[in-house]
């Protein structure tokens, strides 16, 4: 197995740990029974397993994105190369306007050079 | 007429000979229309995926501050916490959100290659020569008239013929013919390099859809349905406000989950659209294709002749 599907199974495996202990606590909760003090101890310890849960989900998402991130960096290259291609195009389609300028520079050049005679 | 039928059978034979041979496949209208296609399934598709994770962060707060709201106040220590866990509550939300910012961001990609093979599909270039061949074709025509005022016509010499409309015709034609072939080129390097990568990162996608982020919104309905029973059996009654609160969360759990559902079904598409022009583009040339690149080719001249034709009235 893979050393990253390693880590995933065992941040998924620790999770669902998580996850159950919260459950768990979470029953004690609505015990009726429970003085102030009680209460006050399974509330902090549900919290703090909620608070644990989160970050765990977080981590899980986090490492599926970078994975994301990782595979449109392939195409972030290919990307690149078409923008190249693309100017590339433009310019062949562009290089005749800078030809057609070119040449009505010289009808200009022949009009002036005309009227002054030099022709 | 004779010399007419000549240069159409010539260039009927150099159109065909072009496209059989192989060596100059041109961007043809299927193609381009296959290209739409993609860009369609790619439409907004990369902030679909980061929106159920959004709505997890603002459930999973309505769910912390309901949990805060079910601590018995009476005990001085429950006030501190309760400050604290309202704390955490918010800062887990913002990390959730920052998860959901990076998702949009790691498929915005896709967006721009999508929008990228449109343009390099699009007519923009050989519109852009067509400006360009016109207005050669106006200068040179310009040019000549000024000469044969100038040198010619003093010298009583015979003026020359204004060839301004060929030369665009020429002009248009042959370079339009290349900007086609190398859009087509292009459009097939691409693609494919990108095939590979295209599936990849949408079966990531579905993945991340399915297992990771569905599973997450309905453990944290169970989890939110828990604690809405726990803070109503202690605190007896509850307020509209919070009532409302809480509505407002299942329904947007509800619809996390449908999104969840349609962006990886949008995976799928985009994959499919995507792996449909690839085989399109990479398939043995059938007559068919050999028949549409000589129309696409034949579009191109057919353009050429009505410049010059605009070019000599």
């Amino acid at each position: 197995m893979p050393a990253n599907n390693l880590t995933a199974t065992m941040q998924a495996n620790t999770r669902e740990l998580v996850k159950t202990a919260r459950e768990q606590v979470g029953q004690l909760r609505d015990l009726p029974d429970l003085n102030p003090k009680q209460q006050d101890a399974v509330d902090t310890a549900y919290s703090l397993l909620v608070d644990l849960e989160d970050m765990l989900t977080q981590r899980e998402l986090k490492s599926q994105i970078q994975a994301l991130r990782a595979k449109a960096g392939e195409l972030s290259n290919i990307i690149t190369s078409m923008r190249k291609s693309i100017d590339e195009l433009k310019r062949a389609a562009q290089a005749v306007d800078t030809a057609a300028k070119a040449v009505g520079a010289l009808a200009e050049i022949l009009a002036k050079a005309s009227s002054a005679g030099i022709l | 007429m004779r010399k007419d039928t000549l240069r159409s059978v010539v260039g009927a034979s150099i159109l065909a000979g072009c496209v059989l041979g192989g060596g100059c496949a041109v961007l043809t209208k299927s193609q381009v229309q296959e290209v739409k296609a993609f860009a369609r399934a790619a439409e907004n598709y990369g902030t679909l995926p980061g929106q159920p994770i959004r709505v997890y962060a603002s459930v999973d707060r309505v769910d912390r501050v309901m949990i805060v709201s079910a601590r018995n106040f009476s005990e001085p220590d429950a006030r501190e916490k309760g400050w604290e866990e309202l704390q955490k509550a918010n800062a887990s939300s913002s990390a959730f959100e920052a998860i959901a910012t990076q998702t949009d961001r790691a498929l915005d990609i896709l967006n721009t290659y999508a929008e990228l093979l449109i343009t390099l599909t699009s007519d923009q270039f050989t519109d852009s020569l067509e400006t360009g061949a016109k207005a050669l074709g106006t200068s040179l025509d310009q040019a000549i008239t000024r000469y044969n005022e100038g040198v010619r016509q003093p010298k009583g010499a015979s003026p020359l013929g204004l060839i301004g409309g060929t030369v665009a015709a020429v002009v248009r034609g042959g370079v339009g013919v290349g900007i086609r072939h190398r859009q087509a080129r292009y459009l097939k390097a691409y693609v494919t390099a990108a095939q590979p990568v295209m599936g990849d990162l949408t079966a990531d996608v579905r993945t991340l859809m399915t297992n990771e982020v569905l599973t997450a919104v309905n453990e944290l309905e169970s989890r939110f349905k828990d604690d809405f029973k726990t803070a109503a059996g202690r605190r007896q009654t509850m307020s509209l406000d919070t009532l409302e609160s809480v509505a407002d969360a299942q329904e947007q759990i509800r619809r996390a989950r449908e999104l969840c559902h349609s962006a990886a079904t949008a995976a799928g598409k985009f994959s499919a659209a995507h792996a449909r022009l690839a085989q399109d583009l990479s398939h043995r040339k059938t007559l068919e294709s050999h028949i549409a690149e000589i129309e696409a080719l034949a579009d191109e001249i057919k353009q050429a002749k009505k410049l010059r034709s605009e070019l000599g009235k």
